[in-house]
């Protein structure tokens, strides 16, 4: 009896290990982490792959200058390296790469996958269909498009802040829920979306900033302009994201400035909060602002009316007066309800322009109302063959918005400006 | 007979299942005394549970007492009579102490009354001699005593009027004489008279009753068992002051004739768990019992288990709280433990703080112990799992971290884990034998040497050490000694199923250890059970629910009485309102 137990142990341990197998044991230090992944057009018809990946020479690069040396290494900024490789595919490439790297190179870690804008625009569904099937992928990290190259906007991927390039990564992208000025998008939403035949899917859209102020041409005035690279600004990262790329299907057709991306967030009742400043109406040099942010779920109603699709959204938001910079007490109630109007009517105007260009220009349902629409009908059949992607320029589309001011920050109610006569001094 | 059915499931547990597997149940039809049915016979025929539980009840015999009727029969040692004649008896007594030889065994002659002789005779060292010579030798050898015998023979006489000790027996055997005198009494043999009397003299010396060692807490009583039985069963009953606590004793081991006392409240223990425990400790016939621990081998219920079934406790107060939960102590002459049987797991993570503390206190300590297994049975083994397979699930920062603490270390994880947990071990075991004196070096030798520069020499990763300390940790935060130590093993399989089958491994080994942990049994209660098998709901699981909440006594135990306290023990309460609501119609 016990020989009979020991043999059915034995068996099971020896058959469990065989089969599930301990041979995609890694030691941890056995691989380095491509953290970031670039795609750019290479030449001879290649695609060009760069990765960034930290290096282990210790907390602050303490003696990275050793590491740093050897010539394995393209490009070593503060503690991670950047190597850029040319090959007929991702995944080859990424193969390719250990003939010069020395660990071999996995992709679990990697925050964003960027392509460029000049590639993206021919097709990437490719691509984005062989990482799905590959197991080390995130389903978690984003999709970004660069206006200009992939490699140099890793190059100019550093973190400045702190030491560890990863945090840099992942806090610049949660950054989208205190400034709503570009979406978070993960690579499952831009799969899901690139396979699905009710809505169009979005990217991340980056660029980099040459920091040049004299030639900047970019007007913010009527909340429109803002494209990446172009944000007036100077700094020490030059990469910068802001508005969202989109697609259809695999194919970059497009994209949403960053004003355009707040109210694409405002309809999709992902806007976490943001700063807005409204031209106050009494003086025209003057603004109001705002922080707005969402008080109620979207409401999207969809429905055929005379055989044509409808859509009715409606947006719920709240706003709360962080600076009214006239003295003009709009904090009074009926002066509070003229405001709301206001503001309501500006990010109306905002929504329906948005509306619009996804209809008229860009002819690509990113908002996923199809999901709403695929409700009336019975057969994934009848849908398919509805082709709602190619109906949606003709969808009427009917937005209104619920705003209400809710605070006023932390001033109950503007206090009176004292007139200084000329030559007063503090 | 409403709870007939429930009942005897529970019995069914009780009684001992398989008698023809069990080497030490056929030792103990063997020596089982005759008369008294043991737990076995009681198992046998078609009665049910509660008839079973009565039957043995009635034939449970109480004898309080050192020398009681139950010793275990001896193998080697035939059982002679005394002779009439004292020369014989003298020379039988020399024989077996191997006198003179033997220079601890004083035998003192006497001639008392009309010239009669006799001898006494004592362990020196065992006895008290301040008793012997007041209490026995004045007053034999006091010739006055003698002239008037009132009508009865010179035995009965000085047996009833003579001997001034406060226990006293008649024996008519040489081993029941030799046996006493061996536990440290007198024994006292009159010419013409085929008996000894045994005087009570035991008088050596003893460790004072102390704090506890292992289990101390912060706030309860700080009484610990010492090494005296005697002591031991008086720290018991000090608490629980109760004329149904009953001691029963039985002698065991061939060489060491060592005491074992049981420990019970007989109208709360359940009587076939009673005759169960009476029935394996008769059943033993070994050479030497040397503590309570060599017994637990003796009579746990699975010697091949990881997973202990037996409580051992240092605590007076922890025994009496399980007593009066119906269960049974079993106390060893000699070793400052009680145990404790049955018990189910959840009874090894509770100590007595969790009572003697508010409940909300009680019940985070016990989330606390139950995070302190979850590290100790796991942490080194989830780690080698999830740097060796499932390194996406670390974050992206600590695992740049783990990679650069490692970058230098030239061993794969797996030996890197073995090499520190060996270490840990090492200090563990070297720190209970390092003389006292040093015992300072030990800290510096473990946390010098072996932490800091066995990281700066780029031995182990100081990720590791963080892992190894935290699992230590957690091991002495583990209130059993013997549950941490098989949580000591137990770490050892989830580190090589980690490094083989990374969390796969670790499920598969849990899931083995949980069914071998189920199928365990504590004198036929389940180790598991209140949570498999799912008795009545517990107030005292893990959640420990207020101590007026907790109203009957632990399922899996059958006590004879369920009931704690009335559904409304603070009757105060009741008072409270009255008075409210009489003040209430006053105003109104």
């Amino acid at each position: 009896m016990p020989e009979k137990i020991l043999a059915l142990v034995l068996m099971s341990v020896i058959s469990a290990s065989l089969l599930a197998g301990c041979f995609d044991a890694r030691e941890i230090d056995d691989e380095v982490y491509a953290i970031s992944v670039g795609v750019d057009k290479g030449s001879e018809g290649r695609l060009r792959l760069t990765i960034q990946y930290p290096t282990y020479t210790g907390p602050g690069g303490a003696d990275s200058a050793g590491g740093a040396s050897g010539n394995e290494n393209k490009k070593a900024q503060s503690n991670s390296l950047v190597h850029t490789i040319e090959a007929p595919t991702m995944l080859e490439a990424i193969d390719m790469l250990n003939t010069s790297i020395s660990r071999r190179v996995s992709l679990m870690h990697a925050k964003w996958v960027i392509f460029s804008e000049e590639y993206a625009r021919e097709d990437i569904a490719g691509h984005i269909a062989g990482l799905e099937r590959y197991n080390e992928t995130r389903p978690s990290m984003s999709i970004v498009v660069v206006r200009g190259s992939a490699e140099e906007f890793i190059e100019a991927n550093e973190s400045s802040i702190g030491g560890s390039l990863s945090k840099s990564i992942e806090l610049l992208l949660t950054q989208s829920k205190f400034t709503s000025l570009f979406p978070m998008v993960e690579f499952m939403d831009f799969h899901t979306a690139m396979i699905s035949s009710y809505k169009c899917p979005i990217a991340l859209y980056g660029g980099i900033n040459d920091f040049d102020f004299e030639n900047n041409t970019t007007k913010l005035d009527g909340r429109k302009g803002i494209i990446p690279g172009e944000t007036p600004r100077s700094s020490v990262s030059k990469r910068e994201l802001s508005g969202m790329a989109v697609f259809h299907t695999g194919r970059m057709i497009g994209y949403l400035d960053a004003y355009e991306t707040a109210a694409y967030l405002m309809i999709k009742g992902k806007y976490r909060s943001g700063m807005m400043s409204v031209p106050d109406k009494s003086f025209s040099d003057k603004n109001i602002i705002f922080d707005v942010h969402k008080s109620r779920p979207t409401k999207i109603k969809a429905y055929f009316k005379d055989g044509k699709p409808v859509i009715d959204v409606t947006v719920g938001l709240e706003a709360e007066i962080y600076a009214i910079q006239s003295d003009v007490k709009y904090e009074k109630l009926e002066l509070t309800y003229e405001l709301e109007d206001q503001i309501k009517s500006f990010l109306l105007d905002s929504i329906k322009h948005t509306i619009k260009k996804s209809q008229k220009e860009l002819e690509a349902d990113i908002f996923g109302f199809g999901e709403n629409m695929a409700g009336n009908f019975f057969t994934i059949e009848e849908w398919e063959a509805f082709n709602w992607l190619s109906q949606y320029p003709d969808v009427i589309i009917n937005p209104s918005l619920n705003l209400k001011i809710r605070r006023t920050g932390t001033i109950f109610q503007s206090y009176e400006k004292i007139d200084r006569k000329e030559g007063d001094k503090d | 007979m409403g709870k007939k059915a429930s009942s005897k499931s529970i019995f069914s547990w009780l009684i001992y299942k398989d008698p023809s597997t069990s080497a030490n149940n056929a030792d103990g039809a063997a020596y089982s005394g005759g008369g008294g049915k043991t737990g076995r016979d009681s198992g046998s025929g078609g009665k049910t549970g509660r008839d079973k539980a009565d039957s043995a009840k009635a034939n449970h015999v109480n004898k309080a007492g050192y020398s009681s009727g139950e010793t275990t029969k001896q193998s080697k040692y035939k059982k002679t009579k005394a002779y009439h004649q004292l020369g014989k008896n003298l020379s039988y007594i020399e024989n077996a102490f191997n006198h003179p030889d033997n220079k601890d065994i004083v035998i003192r002659r006497l001639c008392i009354g009309d010239g009669v002789n006799a001898f006494i005779f004592y362990l020196d060292g065992m006895s008290d001699r301040n008793t012997i010579n007041q209490s026995i030798l004045r007053p034999l050898l006091d010739k006055s005593k003698y002239n008037d015998l009132g009508g009865k023979n010179l035995f009965d006489y000085i047996y009833d009027s003579v001997i001034e000790t406060h226990q006293i027996e008649k024996a008519d055997t040489h081993e029941k004489a030799i046996n006493d005198v061996l536990t440290g009494n007198t024994a006292l043999c009159i010419d013409g008279y085929p008996n000894y009397i045994l005087c009570e003299t035991k008088g050596f010396d003893k460790r004072n009753v102390d704090k506890p060692q292992v289990e101390g807490v912060v706030k309860g009583p700080q009484e610990a068992y010492n090494e005296n039985l005697r002591t031991n069963i008086t720290l018991v009953r000090r608490i629980l002051k109760n004329k149904e606590l009953t001691t029963e004793f039985f002698k065991l081991g061939e060489r060491n004739n060592e005491q074992i006392a049981v420990l019970y409240l007989k109208d709360l223990a359940n009587p076939s768990l009673v005759a169960e425990v009476k029935r394996r400790i008769r059943g033993l016939v070994t050479d030497l019992i040397m503590s309570d621990g060599v017994l637990e081998h003796f009579i746990e219920d699975n010697p091949n288990s990881i997973f202990p079934t037996i409580i051992s406790t240092e605590r007076p107060d922890r025994t009496v709280a399980h007593l009066t939960d119906g269960k049974v102590a079993i106390l060893a002459d000699g070793s400052p433990f009680a145990l404790i049987v049955p018990v189910t797991v959840f009874d090894f993570l509770n100590t007595p703080e969790d009572t003697t503390l508010r409940w909300q206190f009680g019940t985070f300590l016990r989330f606390v112990r139950l995070f302190a297994v979850f590290v100790a049975s796991l942490l080194p083994g989830l780690y080698v799992a999830l740097t060796t397979f499932h390194r996406e699930m670390i974050p992206t920062d600590l695992l740049i971290a783990i990679a650069q603490a490692k970058e230098n270390v030239p061993f794969p994880t797996l030996a890197e884990v073995i090499l520190m947990e060996l270490s840990f071990e090492l200090i563990r075991e070297a720190g209970i034998r390092i003389p006292g004196i040093i015992g300072n070096t030990i800290g510096i030798i473990g946390a010098l040497i072996l932490g800091q520069a066995a990281v700066q020499a780029d031995l182990v990763s100081p990720v590791l050490i963080i892992i190894v300390a935290f699992t230590g940790l957690g091991n002495f935060a583990i209130p059993d000694f013997n549950l941490a130590f098989s949580m000591r093993i137990m770490r050892m399989i989830y580190i090589f199923s980690g490094a083989f089958l990374g969390f796969f491994g670790i499920s598969l080994a849990l899931i083995i250890m949980l069914t071998f942990g189920v199928s365990q049994e504590s004198f036929g209660v389940p180790l598991f059970s209140q949570l498999a098998p799912t008795t009545r709901k517990s107030s005292d699981l893990l959640v420990r629910l207020p101590i007026w909440k907790q109203e009957l006594r632990p399922d899996y135990a059958d006590p004879l009485d369920e009931r704690r306290q009335p559904e409304i023990s603070r009757k105060w309460i009741l008072s409270n309102r009255y008075r409210s609501n009489k003040t209430g119609g006053n105003q109104k």
